[in-house]
């Protein structure tokens, strides 16, 4: 259907695992970074659905 | 530090709410249709437009786009403007989008019974439709990303991230799998075909359900679970790391819908691996929600609201389990094709998407009308029909899909198939299908109740179409020195940043496995022998297209012994270069058709079509009777030749001009054929178009002869 860029990518294999690859080492990155966020930071942010900006306070729940 | 005062649009949020409840009844009503025309196909009352196979994409939408869609809309639209503290970015834009959307529905219910289908599944609508849905989806897009950059609330919570990769990733998805060429106003053909074709359209497919089904709705949870709840999300830490691992993994997950297909094996693998890895944070969202509530479970005694969330996000639990198990192709070879599928797509639609939208519309109507929800006990009664209607849905599919799944594998100790009548598998759960439709009738019932109590509570109250706020104005400060700085921090800040790395994490596991599958020579390999469809085997085409036969019939053979035996050699890869689109369904509710040609004669195929019973008797499939009323519409045949030849079908060139004497030399062979066994049929008939693409189906490679009668 369209032009072919390259005909044959040897190894192709190699692209998936380097994907994969790079996915787990920024998974862990990830969790290392998390482990070691502020802990007020992170009950701020917990906080955010439940703060109020309406002028008329919040609505009674049932 | 100023305080400004502003106010949030309540207003669009009431539409999507209205939205949200009539298209999710309208769906849900289709849905039930459908259900019940499984064991009675005359509910479709002979005529073209009611028939299942033409209005289960209607249901499919319905549910998805206009009740799901417009139900992320009403959840977005109302947090995003409290957690950004800021009113949406543009209120013309809020109506265009509104409308937008609502008419794009319209047109699903106006073009699908008529026929004007892509047959891809969830992307079905046509051309002109698929652009107004990239236009509106953009118009969307700036007014969300317009009211994130106008915020006042430096950080973005959670929520807001989902939202932001639901939408980057829905506008990839979309623009990628609609690529297509126009033929007529009304119709085209897709870009892709064959295995690339279908590699393109699970991925679309999955997705679909990952970026419209689940991540907007993980977005919707993390914002009115703890609103209703009245208490923070258990982990803030776990919903970063749940976020980014989910969706990067899940673009990869599409081609688990093509197990032992003709699709590489590579790409088979990385679909299996990387749905079963799914699990982690799929059950990462799972448990922040339900752990939300430790310590006040005894509110969900009480609340109606939770009951439905807490089920919600367990339904999600299950559904994100049963997936990747379903993914593993040993399951698979057994489940794929079969209602098992349905079961599972219920379990996450009725549940998840189903009870979460109930649970916050219960929550916000009261609360956009500035009063109480009308009856308690109502909307108690309602979550258990709900749930009852889950497990009536649910339970008889899993026995249907097993029942199904192991009849057609059976074999007798002599080495024959135990079943070798297809229709044997479908009668033996017709029962089971009056089950479902029970299921299916209680949830709407519920709906029902629930579109009572939220209309009185809306007439006890009146709307706050725009709420009053205040809040600090966002001063941007350059962080003090020595001030500690974390990654996630830093990004939560900058939207524009966050866009383009949650776009990158995404679009990785679709290039890596969509770009080597059209690129690579090897992963189709050529067979000499097929050759392009006729003139009037292509007009066939897509009467099976238009009438939505894929709906029931599947055009791909595994290679496994018990479907070899039973449809004749499996399909390979290389046979389905010229289709545009491809047609290997995703369901068996009658025959695989992909070797078909020859098998029956036309005599047999023309009575089948008449009257399904004279053929198979106890046959659910309805009569088409108008295939022989309607004559066929060949006015752009020629185009199609045209078309095809553009996207790489090797027709002579010139073909296009001598296609239409070529079509009636068929068809007049065909004709003449019927004639001989009695049946008057003139060769200008739909019917004629139609048996002779399916007598043309899989006869390339075995060099079948049309069996004469």
């Amino acid at each position: 259907m369209s032009e072919f860029i390259f005909d044959l990518i040897p190894d192709i294999e190699i692209y998936a695992i380097c994907a994969l690859v790079v996915f787990m080492s920024i998974f862990f990155i990830v969790i290392i970074w998390t482990l070691r966020l502020d802990k007020k930071y992170i009950d701020a942010m917990e906080q955010l659905p439940l703060d109020s900006t309406d002028i008329n306070g919040e609505y009674q729940n049932d | 530090m100023a305080v400004e005062t502003f106010s949030y649009d309540n207003r669009i949020v009431k539409n999507f709410a209205y939205a949200t409840i009539i298209w999710g009844a309208v769906g849900m009503i289709v849905g039930v249709v459908i259900a019940f025309q499984m064991f009675l196909p005359a509910l479709n009352l002979g005529i073209s437009s009611t028939t299942f196979s033409r209005i289960r994409p209607l249901h499919t939408n319905a549910v998805i786009f206009a009740f799901v869609g417009n139900g992320i809309f009403m959840g977005v639209y109302y947090s995003l403007q409290r957690l950004c503290k800021a009113r949406m970015f543009n209120d013309t834009l809020s109506k265009i989008h509104f409308w937008g959307w609502q008419a794009i529905i319209v047109s699903a219910v106006l073009t699908f019974p008529l026929g004007y289908t892509v047959s891809k599944e969830y992307a079905e609508l046509e051309w002109p439709i698929d652009m107004v849905i990239a236009v509106i989806w953009v118009v969307f897009g700036i007014n969300m990303i317009g009211t994130i950059m106008r915020r006042r609330e430096k950080h973005m919570y959670v929520a807001i991230w989902f939202y932001i990769a639901t939408f980057f990733t829905v506008t990839i998805l979309h623009v990628v799998n609609s690529i297509e060429l126009p033929v007529s106003f009304l119709k085209s053909y897709p870009v892709y075909a064959g295995v690339q074709d279908a590699l393109v359209q699970w991925w679309y497919g999955h997705n679909a359900v990952a970026f419209f089904l689940t991540t907007p709705y993980l977005g919707l949870m993390y914002y009115f679970l703890p609103k209703a709840a009245q208490r923070p999300i258990y982990s803030y830490r776990l919903s970063i790391v749940h976020f980014w691992a989910l969706i990067f993994i899940y673009i990869w997950a599409g081609p688990h819908h093509l197990l032992y297909t003709a699709l590489p094996d590579w790409a088979q693998s990385l679909g299996t691996v990387f749905s079963v890895m799914l699990i982690a944070p799929s059950w990462g969202g799972m448990l922040n929600g339900l752990l939300t509530l430790r310590g006040a479970w005894d509110r969900v005694r009480e609340d109606p609201i939770l009951k439905f969330m807490v089920v919600a996000v367990t339904a999600y639990g299950m559904a994100t389990f049963e997936g990747p198990m379903l993914a593993i192709k040993s399951v698979n070879a057994l489940s794929h094709y079969t209602d098992w599928t349905i079961a599972h797509v219920h379990v996450g639609a009725l549940g998840w998407n189903g009870l979460l939208t109930f649970g916050i519309l219960y929550w916000l109507i009261p609360r956009l009308f500035n009063t109480n929800l009308y009856s308690k006990k109502l909307a108690n009664l309602h979550f258990w029909i709900a749930t009852l209607g889950i497990i009536f849905y649910a339970v008889p599919m899993y026995f249907a899909g097993v029942t199904q799944g192991l009849m057609w594998k059976e074999f007798s100790q002599e080495g024959f198939l135990q079943y070798p009548l297809f229709l044997e598998t479908v009668l033996q759960i017709i029962p089971m299908y009056i089950v479902r439709a029970l299921g299916g009738t209680l949830y709407i019932v519920g709906v029902v109740f629930m579109i009572y109590n939220l209309g009185k509570t809306i007439k006890a109250g009146n709307l706050i179409e725009n709420e009053q706020a205040q809040a600090a104005a966002l001063i941007t400060k350059t962080e003090a020195h020595g001030e500690k700085k974390y990654w996630h921090r830093w990004i939560e800040r900058r939207p524009v940043q966050f866009f383009i790395i949650a776009t990158i994490v995404v679009l990785i596991g679709g290039l890596v496995e969509i770009i080597p599958t059209f690129l690579i020579k090897s992963n189709i390999p050529t067979i000499t022998s097929i050759k392009p469809y006729t003139p009037l085997e292509l007009e066939g085409r897509d009467i099976y297209i238009r009438e939505g036969c894929y709906v029931c019939h599947s055009q791909m053979i595994r290679p496994f012994r018990s479907e070899t035996e039973r449809y004749g050699e499996y399909s390979k890869a290389g046979e389905f270069v010229y289709d545009h689109p491809f047609q290997w369904g995703s369901k068996r509710t009658g025959p695989d058709l992909h070797r078909e040609g020859g098998k029956y004669p036309d005599a047999w195929h023309y009575n089948h079509m008449m009257h399904p019973e004279s053929m198979s008797p106890g046959s659910i499939m309805p009569p088409y009777p108008w295939l022989i009323k309607s004559d066929l519409n060949t006015s752009n045949t020629a185009k199609k030749i045209r078309v095809m030849q553009k996207l790489g079908v090797p027709y002579p060139f010139d073909y296009d001009q001598k296609a239409l004497i070529e079509l009636k030399a068929q068809a007049d062979k065909i004709s003449e054929k019927l004639n001989d066994t009695g049946i008057e049929i003139n060769a200008n008939k739909e019917i004629i178009a139609l048996i002779a693409y399916l007598q043309r189906l899989g006869i390339d490679i075995k060099g079948g002869q049309v069996a004469d009668f």
